[in-house]
């Protein structure tokens, strides 16, 4: 309760700082509130679940790791990040708005009712609405956030249908009702168009194939420190939420949904990875990484059992290997552009970028020993006995990943007489997100 | 802690190398590579007196994955391969003109340690994250020190092509660690669950290890990356992925292949020793027609390589016990001959082979050294090469003799090639100034010759190191 107290509570008091001109604490108010709620859930860590608010909400385990990992993802995004937040001259406005959608995404963790599901995903979703379109004086800005509202609303609408539906089939919001609910014997027709319509609903917020096709343009018009944060944080608290509803609440009716699952996975696999390796683009070919990525996150709802460290661990690996990407890209850009062919040279005059650019896409490709492989590692391992056929896809495009990844580290070690200079991002911070990704593989226990 | 200090002083030169910014660099890794030797053979001889040179602790004990390095006969005769290769390649190179060479070098050594780590890994988990890593130091040597027009594309191809392959790897291991009921990756554990697969699942277990290996070996037709990786590969990495990177693959098959899946590569497992044997003919006759000196080197190192795996898979003793012998020979024969081609390379501009003539007028000492290394290519006896390939026949032989026979044409074969290819170059008219061989590369031959009839007369010295594999 306190560590969703503290989230709101940080919106409103950026702004109360702005009204009183203390606009330079803002980003040490923010970084002493994330650590505040890590502490917090480590406080907690092995206690037993506190049910809140009437039975919304609930801290349990999986409410704690999820919390911790997606605070430690906001902390390193807004270290990653603030010099360019605070470019831009609004920065309480962006600030308190990520913070708002910061809250959502924690309610995303502990939902325990509907309800409170819905509420949470506008929670989270409304504000980054604003933060895409956030660069007022550009037009792919502007076109990416009314692109990202229009749709990303159609599918909380959708997912809202879907909701009433379940509800009108189960008499309840309640996850605990619904799971009983769907176990006992047949599941009846209404429920099955409510699930599907709620998969639908979760299949365009974490943008999987068929549901995909506006993230790269969202991605791409957004402000780059924007992308960032909804390729991570807001994902990661989407497919938290996801598997909290799936994995908890609609396990009587997953062997059910599993072969629509594979098929949607597959065809993401292929689809955005295909895709991606046609890009020329950096930034876009990221937005179809992403795409990608989603599918091997929404493969861990297919491993039997409820086990969320195969999730929890993708999500802290892809999100911290994305935004060492992502703070590069965004020096590069300012200076050159986004296309491939902007990093040219990069490693000539910027040796420690180019080797942290390169560290964090070998992660993303899964490359041992670093964290993206162990992420990889527990999905195709709890895979491989039961879906052999989709690990295989896994594997193959994988193999297509590598190859778009390495256009771009190819780029940066290229020899060129007009190598692209940046200013250099905080390296401080950048090793501590390397070191993470190398000690991930002893880390992996704990989680 | 043997077997610890041998992976971490490589691993550490190069993070220092990576760090310094002071010339020397060939030096540091000069000295740590000797250090190396001397733990090695010091640790060899200190095992013997009863110390334990294996090492074990785990690190996610929720799936068995443990950092367990062992210190065998095997592992340690690949170790000293890596070492004494290494040395090689750092001593010919350090007189050389390489730009960074601090990294260059760091490279190098961080490559080494990743290939040492395959070749100790007592944990196949280990052993997959050793495999790959090593990807990434000679990806970078090739991309930032290679030549040539199409220097990304073929280092693009030669990194996916290679991923590609290990990635079936991966899925094989996983699927024996899932079988287990309490699952761990442990060099025993998998041995057993493996063993306990039907003939069928050994069978498929086989088949991605087998992708994996071949890709890397490479065997026919999994070898195209390879010829133009060669070529564009600086001759230091051309030398690190012949030399030793390689063996990777075909201690993986006598590691992990062959004690897992045995009853699957009996019963299922016939292509596989049909592709080595295709691949052991057809690299044969491409390194006839050859007409690049380069190329022919890396065909018949395809050659041998191909006899190698064929050898191993027909699973005999003989077979395991020459095949691992002939590793070592080959590894050392492969730096020699590259040597042989930089030295020439170096003096000619080019390597075409008929363009050049007359090298034993101008160089006496080293066409004589060079006719031993060729010798020992052609598996003369009493040098190293005839011992492991006889080793091999023979146990091919228990196998199938038509394939015994097939793969017998590659003695006939390699000669044909080898002497032409040495006809051509160091007899007839002197049409060509040729510069003396300096020191270093004199006494890099004249060491590798050595150690070739060494092995060659008294092999013993190394057949007892691994005796008792399984």
């Amino acid at each position: 309760m306190v560590i969703l107290l503290i989230s709101a509570l940080l919106g409103v008091s950026l702004l109360a700082l702005e009204i009183f001109k203390l606009r330079r604490w803002m980003m040490p108010l923010m970084v002493m509130a994330f650590l505040a709620i890590i502490g917090g859930t480590f406080a907690l860590w092995g206690m037993n679940e506190n049910v809140m608010m009437q039975g919304m909400i609930v801290m349990d385990a999986y409410a704690l790791r999820t919390t911790a990992v997606l605070t430690i993802l906001a902390l390193f995004w807004l270290l990653t990040q603030h010099q360019n937040i605070e470019k831009t001259g609004n920065s309480s406005d962006l600030y308190a708005l990520l913070a708002f959608s910061f809250c959502g995404a924690l309610l995303m963790t502990n939902f325990t009712n509907l309800v409170m599901l819905f509420l949470a995903i506008e929670i989270l979703s409304i504000p980054v609405y604003v933060l895409a379109a956030s660069n007022r004086s550009s037009l792919l800005s502007n076109e990416s956030g009314f692109k990202y509202f229009i749709l990303g609303s159609a599918a909380s609408a959708i997912l809202l249908f879907g909701i009433a539906l379940l509800y009108g089939a189960t008499g309840s919001f309640d996850l605990y009702n619904i799971h009983d609910a769907l176990m006992s014997g047949t599941i009846a027709p209404l429920s099955w168009v409510g699930l599907a319509m709620i998969l639908t609903g979760f299949g365009f917020k974490i943008s999987v194939a068929p549901f995909h096709f506006w993230a790269p343009d969202v991605y791409q018009g957004a402000p780059t420190p924007i992308t960032g944060w909804m390729a991570t944080v807001v994902k990661g608290a989407a497919i938290f939420g996801m598997y909290r509803l799936f994995k908890g609440a609609f396990d009587g009716a997953m062997p059910h949904l599993e072969g629509i699952l594979v098929i949607i996975i597959a065809i993401t696999l292929v689809i955005a990875n295909g895709m991606a390796s046609i890009q020329s683009n950096v930034k876009r070919m990221l937005a179809y990484s992403g795409v990608s990525h989603a599918a091997f996150m929404l493969a861990t709802m297919i491993i039997p059992g409820f086990d969320p460290q195969s999730i929890v661990l993708y999500v802290i690996s892809y999100g911290i290997s994305s935004l060492i990407v992502f703070s590069i890209m965004n020096q590069v850009g300012q200076t050159a552009g986004e296309e491939l062919n902007n990093f040219r040279g990069l490693s000539q005059e910027n040796p420690f970028s180019a080797a942290a650019m390169t560290i964090g896409l070998l992660s993303m490709a899964g490359i041992p020993p670093l964290a993206g492989f162990f992420g990889k590692y527990y999905v195709i391992s709890g895979l491989i006995s039961t879906h052999p056929g989709l690990t295989i896809i896994m594997v193959l495009t994988s193999v297509v990943g590598m190859y778009y990844y390495l256009k771009v580290i190819f780029a940066m070690y290229q020899k060129t007489s007009i190598p692209v200079v940046v200013e250099e991002n905080n390296k401080v911070v950048l090793s501590l997100g390397i070191i993470a990704l190398v000690a991930m593989m002893v880390a992996v226990q704990w989680m | 802690m043997i077997a610890l200090s041998i992976f971490l002083i490589p691993l550490l030169t190069s993070f220092l190398l990576f760090n310094s910014k002071t010339g020397n660099a060939a030096k540091t890794a000069l000295t740590s590579l000797i250090l190396m030797l001397l733990v090695a053979i010091g640790g060899r001889v200190a095992t013997a007196y009863g110390l334990t040179g294996t090492l074990s602790f785990p690190l996610i004990s929720s799936i068995g994955f443990s950092f367990s390095l062992l210190w065998d006969g095997p592992a340690f005769l690949m170790v000293l391969l890596t070492i004494i290769a290494g040395l090689g390649i750092v001593y010919f190179s350090q007189d050389k003109e390489i730009h960074s060479s601090n990294r260059f070098y760091g490279w190098i050594m961080m490559m080494l340690s990743a290939m040492i780590g395959a070749f100790l890994a007592g944990d196949a988990l280990l052993f997959y994250l050793c495999y790959e890593w090593a990807l990434i130091p000679i990806f970078f040597l090739i991309l930032k020190w290679g030549h040539g027009e199409h220097l990304s594309k073929v280092t693009m191809r030669f990194f996916l092509y290679t991923l590609f392959g290990s990635l079936f790897m991966m899925l094989s291991l996983l699927y024996v660690h899932q079988s287990m009921a309490t699952p761990s990756f442990d060099m025993s554990a998998m041995w057993a669950a493996g063993k306990a697969l039907t003939a069928g699942e050994q069978g498929w277990v086989f088949a991605g290890l087998f992708i994996a290996f071949a890709v890397k070996m490479p065997v026919f037709p999994f070898h195209s990356w390879q010829p133009s990786t060669y070529d564009h590969a600086p001759i230091q990495g051309t030398m690190l992925l012949a030399a030793i990177m390689l063996k990777m693959a075909t201690f993986g098959l006598v590691r992990w292949a062959i004690p897992m899946t045995a009853v699957g590569i009996a019963e299922n497992g016939h292509w596989a020793i049909l592709l080595s044997v295709i691949s052991v003919v057809y690299a044969s006759f491409m390194a006839l027609t050859q007409k690049r000196l380069k190329m022919m080197i890396a065909y018949s190192s395809v050659a041998h390589v191909g006899m190698i795996s064929a050898g191993i898979l027909s699973n005999t003793d003989q077979g395991t016990v020459g095949g691992l012998f002939e590793m070592f020979s080959h590894g050392i024969l492969a730096v020699a001959m590259f040597v042989v081609y930089a030295i020439i390379e170096k003096r000619y501009g080019h390597d075409r082979m008929q363009e050049m003539g007359g090298i034993r007028t101008a160089a006496p000492a080293f066409a004589f050294l060079t006719f031993i290394l060729v010798m020992c290519n052609v598996a003369l006896p009493f040098t190293s090469g005839f011992v492991g390939e006889f080793l091999l026949l023979q146990s091919l032989a228990h196998y199938s003799l038509v394939y015994t026979a097939i793969a017998g044409l590659s003695v006939i074969l390699g000669a044909a090639y080898m002497l032409r290819g040495f006809q051509a170059m160091f007899l007839g008219g002197n049409t060509h100034a040729f510069e003396a061989l300096s020191r270093n590369e004199k006494n890099i031959l004249a060491i590798a010759v050595l150690l070739v009839i060494v092995l060659g007369v008294y092999p013993h010295s190394l057949l007892q190191l691994i005796q008792n594999v399984y």
